[in-house]
């Protein structure tokens, strides 16, 4: 079958009456929890999976995904308003955002930020619809040791890139190996670790680990102080970007787009750095590099552009090889597992319409977001004026509901409550919570192709060095490990000064 | 303080390696050719505990990098000891009655003033429960209220 027979197949899976539905639902909550600080896109779709339990896999990921990319729509809202990122990703959008909305211009920034990703996250998914099944047909060829090292390179990626320094991150991450060995042996069945609690038998629920790490967790950080919070108060005329403003910005989009399209596929990339790094490369090549964070448009189009684009990108390696690169698509991965789909390589026989269903749907979803969102921001900068002390209350209130109606039983709360504990600790003394539920997740998929590669090969760790693509895919790991160096002059021009 | 807590935290991972990388010795390493359950958590237990003996080195040189400060303790803490008592009494009192508390408390960090304190976490617990329970199927518990439920 040829790429649009694929494509059209597709659509009428993602055009039926209730996957529109689920996925305009995705979509609004994506954008309601980006503008609103406290939940993020994973804490919101790990709430969201238990609800997902009675519906068709394909509705659920639909669904689930238009949470992940609706929320960089929403995310540069707060920012360009209020200076508050909604999300991460939108960070760097305050720079720009918030000095155009200062300078009367916050219409035209909204409008540029939403336009801006709507480009991006359609060409972001012409690239996964081509890219995948590519990748998707020559990842068949891997072994256990091809595997492994694929999966040793993306947890290497998810500590190199997290923004905190590489031995906290390897501390996460094998701290992540090790929660993920607790439950049963993947090779043999014995129980390990379990200290004779039967609750403990299957494993540390992800779900309830995420929305402790995710939810919990970021509550407890803003409990510290009350913050007193102040829109921008501005009459939101001209939400559509004049001429001059897309004469100045076409190119950042494209360029924000690209860039984060390659960032986003990347293990342990995505949408964050994607944006740091758009924002530092137009900077770079921009002939007023000086004016940038005083307000100019280019400042809000490349990063709004790139982490978008990356967003979608990341479903790349979840479609075609199984590995999850963050937090949000990890959930997504968790809830394929929960609907007994494996994601991997086989995911495009064994469930076509899946595959490209999820892709059709992200294209409906990106025109729903358009025509959603600027009629819409009204509407979310009213929602922004309720104080953060009821959201506060309300999202603890949902997280313990969320919990508790996994298994039905206060033992989930309790789990909840402690990784949100630890979560927020960890916050504290900046430990990148990534890496760890990134390792969490791959650890049995690492451990199963480690034993399997050592038996086929007489326990020869060599092995993995006689054959070529594990071998490349281990030295990318290894001079990733070997330039710590070059992360941190990659981060001195990174960041941008203002 | 800022040097203590960073080596509080690095003997806190140290110790959760050694615990696992006994826990793989009892649960027998094996050989490479014939590898047993407790192989591949015994690499990451070796693994974490070098990498935390790495950190310490680094926190009392005061090379671990940049932190937030613990701003107001006590918030966080109240809520945290809540959610403790949430747990182990969610089963016995009831969804509504530890819901109400839980969230009166968060409010109550958050300086709320007492009258819309106690409306609003009624009314979350309650207006919580009616959707959660009889809307959406999941099942809450009832505890002291079964009657009125």
């Amino acid at each position: 079958m040829g790429f649009f027979e694929n494509l059209a197949g597709g659509f009428s899976v993602a055009l039926s009456a209730s996957n529109i539905f689920y996925c305009a639902l995705g979509a609004l909550l994506g954008t309601a929890i980006g503008v609103l600080p406290g939940l993020g896109p994973p804490a919101t779709i790990a709430l969201l999976l238990p609800v997902t339990f009675r519906m068709e896999p394909v509705s659920a990921v639909i669904m689930l995904a238009g949470i992940f990319y609706g929320a960089m729509y929403g995310g540069s809202t707060t920012s360009i308003l209020l200076n508050i990122p909604g999300e991460a990703a939108s960070v760097i959008t305050c720079l720009d955002g918030y000095k155009m909305a200062r300078n009367g211009r916050a219409g035209a920034a909204l409008g540029m930020s939403a336009l801006g990703s709507f480009i991006a996250g359609t060409l972001a998914i012409l690239g996964v619809s081509l890219m995948a099944p590519t990748l998707a047909s020559f990842a068949l060829k891997f072994g256990p040791p091809e595997y492994y090292c694929l999966v040793f390179l993306g947890l290497m990626m998810a500590v190199y890139l997290s923004e905190e320094s590489v031995l906290k991150g390897l501390m996460m991450g094998i701290l992540g190996l090790l929660l993920g060995t607790i439950g049963l042996d993947p090779v043999d069945g014995t129980p390990r670790f379990t200290l004779g609690i039967s609750r403990l038998t299957d494993g540390i629920d992800f779900v309830v680990m995420v929305m402790g790490l995710f939810g919990l967790a970021e509550i407890l950080c803003n409990l510290e102080a009350s913050e007193s919070r102040e829109i921008f108060k501005t009459a939101l005329t001209g939400l559509l970007p004049t001429r001059d403003d897309w004469r100045q910005s076409w190119t950042a989009v494209l360029r924000g787009s690209f860039l984060g399209f390659f960032i986003g596929v990347l293990p342990g990339g995505g949408a964050i750095i994607s944006s740091f790094a758009a924002y530092a490369l137009e900077k770079r090549l921009s002939k007023h590099p000086d004016r940038f964070g005083k307000g100019v448009i280019e400042g809000v189009a490349a990063p709004e552009s790139a982490n978008n684009a990356a967003s979608t990108s990341s479903f790349i390696p979840l479609l075609t090889l199984g590995i999850p690169g963050n937090a949000s698509i990890a959930m997504i991965f968790v809830a394929l597992m929960i609907h007994g789909i494996r994601p991997g390589p086989l995911l495009l026989q064994e469930h076509p319409n899946l595959f490209w269903g999820v892709i059709a749907s992200m294209y409906i979803g990106n025109v729903l977001l358009l025509g959603l969102n600027l009629p819409l921001i009204g509407f979310w900068v009213r929602m922004l004026k309720v104080p953060y002390r009821y959201l506060a209350a309300v999202v603890v209130v949902v997280c313990v509901i969320g919990a508790y109606s996994v298994n039905n039983s206060a033992w989930d709360v309790g789990m909840m409550v402690f990784f949100g504990i630890l979560g927020y600790l960890l916050r504290k003394f900046a430990f990148p919570p990534s890496p760890f539920i990134l390792a969490m997740i791959l650890g049995p998929m690492l451990e199963k192709t480690l034993q399997q590669s050592l038996i086929a090969s007489g326990g020869d760790f060599m092995t993995f060095l006689n054959r070529p693509i594990s071998a490349s895919l281990l030295l990318a790991a290894c001079l990733l490990m070997l330039t710590p160096l070059g992360k941190r002059i990659w981060k001195k021009r990174r960041l941008p000064q203002d | 303080m800022r040097k203590t807590g960073e080596i509080v935290v690095g003997l806190c991972f140290a110790c959760v390696g050694l615990l696992f990388l006994t826990g793989a010795v009892k649960l027998r390493v094996g050989v490479p050719t014939e590898p047993q359950p407790g192989f591949f958590p015994f690499i990451d237990g070796v693994i974490l505990v070098a990498l935390s003996i790495l950190f310490l080195i680094q926190a009392w040189g005061g090379r671990t990098g940049e932190r937030e400060a613990f701003g107001q303790m006590k918030g966080p803490a109240l809520v945290v000891l809540t959610l403790i008592l949430y747990v182990a009494t969610l089963e016995s009192l009831g969804y509504v009655i530890t819901t109400a508390i839980l969230a009166a408390v968060v409010l109550k960090v958050m300086k709320t003033k007492p009258l819309v304190l106690v409306l609003t976490s009624l009314m979350l617990a309650v207006v919580s429960y009616l959707l959660f329970d009889r809307l959406l199927g999941v099942t809450l518990p009832p505890g002291l209220l079964a009657a009125f439920l």
